[in-house]
């Protein structure tokens, strides 16, 4: 994210592992060649996703990986019946404080 | 590029005289009278000035030239902007920007080059270009006759340094210590022992910068190296609102005490 001189952009998530304004070269690379595709959710839905995890299994999944889990609820009904493989990166106990807040 | 460029020819003149460089640090765009700062600069015994052109995210320096990016990109300060003031200027000795890599790779390397020759500047410092992605940059650099200006950190091996002083311009700008830029309350003894490893390797000139803030210090590590770049306590002159005589004061008495000790 930058404007026409290069200078960086402010960038904005609920999960400040995602609060930044760039894209690594390797997800570069494994879009650009189409071996893996990038879906986006709301922060609503991770919010969701976050409660969904901890009430259902008692893990707490931190901010990040609940991005995933928010897509999954999404598409649970196209993923019916097939293996799906959620990389749980880490755990919420870090987001709790913010969670509290949000959910108050 | 063949021969000398503008920079390196200006501080083998001050070193051939027996003196040490002064390179003071301006950062483009801060405040109304940057250019008049500059030029009263030039006049204050600075061999060559550094002009910072603002980036959002300038990983090298402290807190006075973050604010003083902040406050300038708060003001307008675009790249085309800054080189489009420093177009205008003759100040007599040569000029070299600092900025980010990205401010020239967003522009387009040749681009960036060709408006840097166009402005009249001499000389260019990217300071987040590792010298093994410097290839096209200085490649274009050369061809537009810019002096690239590498660096060299406490934590570079042995082996690294004359791979740098080799592909450096102008001269090779020996970093201080292990930080950002900004006033130290005391010389680094890191800055000391930078500046005598590059001189044994390279005949190119040596500046020392970061954590070089009083005209003490300059004198100090100019007597492990060929001078100093003074930039946060410049900038910290201009965010203070001295005006261009200020900091020109400023500038003078680092090359008072420079001339009275070398």
């Amino acid at each position: 994210m930058q404007d026409e001189f290069g200078q960086v952009l402010e960038a904005e998530s609920i999960s400040a592992g995602l609060d930044y304004p760039g894209v690594g070269p390797e997800h570069s690379h494994l879009a650009a060649t189409g071996r893996a595709r990038y879906e986006s959710v709301t922060d609503d839905e991770v919010v969701e996703a976050f409660q969904l995890l901890s009430r259902t299994e008692g893990i707490i999944p931190a901010l990040e990986p609940a991005h995933a889990l928010a897509w999954v609820s999404r598409e649970r009904e196209a993923l019916a019946g097939r293996t799906v493989l959620l990389n749980l990166s880490g755990r919420g106990d870090k987001d709790v404080g913010q969670m509290m807040e949000i959910l108050s | 590029m063949t021969g000398l460029g503008p920079v390196e020819t200006a501080l083998r003149a001050r070193l051939d005289g027996g003196g040490r460089c002064l390179v003071p640090y301006i950062t483009g765009g801060l405040g109304e009278d940057w250019t008049s700062t500059i030029q009263e600069v030039a006049s204050a015994g600075a061999d060559v000035i550094e002009v910072g052109i603002p980036f959002s995210d300038p990983v090298m320096d402290g807190p006075t030239i973050q604010d003083a990016n902040d406050r300038a990109l708060g003001a307008g300060a675009t790249p085309p902007g800054i080189l489009g003031s420093l177009r205008g200027l003759d100040v007599g000795l040569p000029l070299v920007v600092m900025t980010y890599y990205n401010i020239a790779f967003r522009m387009g390397l040749e681009r960036f080059a060709a408006a840097l020759a166009d402005s009249g500047v001499s000389g260019c410092i990217l300071p987040d270009l590792p010298l093994e992605e410097t290839g096209p940059w200085a490649e274009a650099a050369d061809a537009c006759g810019v002096e690239t200006i590498l660096l060299a950190a406490p934590t570079t091996p042995d082996e690294r340094l004359p791979l740098i002083c080799e592909r450096s311009r102008g001269f090779v700008y020996g970093v201080g210590l292990l930080g950002v830029t900004g006033v130290r309350t005391e010389l680094a003894s890191s800055a000391c022992t930078i500046a005598e490893r590059l001189k044994e390797v390279t005949d190119r000139p040596v500046l020392v910068g970061v954590g070089v803030g009083t005209p003490e210090q300059a004198v100090e590590v100019s007597g492990h190296g060929d001078g100093v770049v003074v930039g946060s306590a410049v900038v910290q002159r201009m965010l203070d609102g001295a005006g261009p005589d200020g900091v020109a004061a400023l500038v003078a008495g680092f090359r008072e005490a420079l001339d009275a000790e070398f």
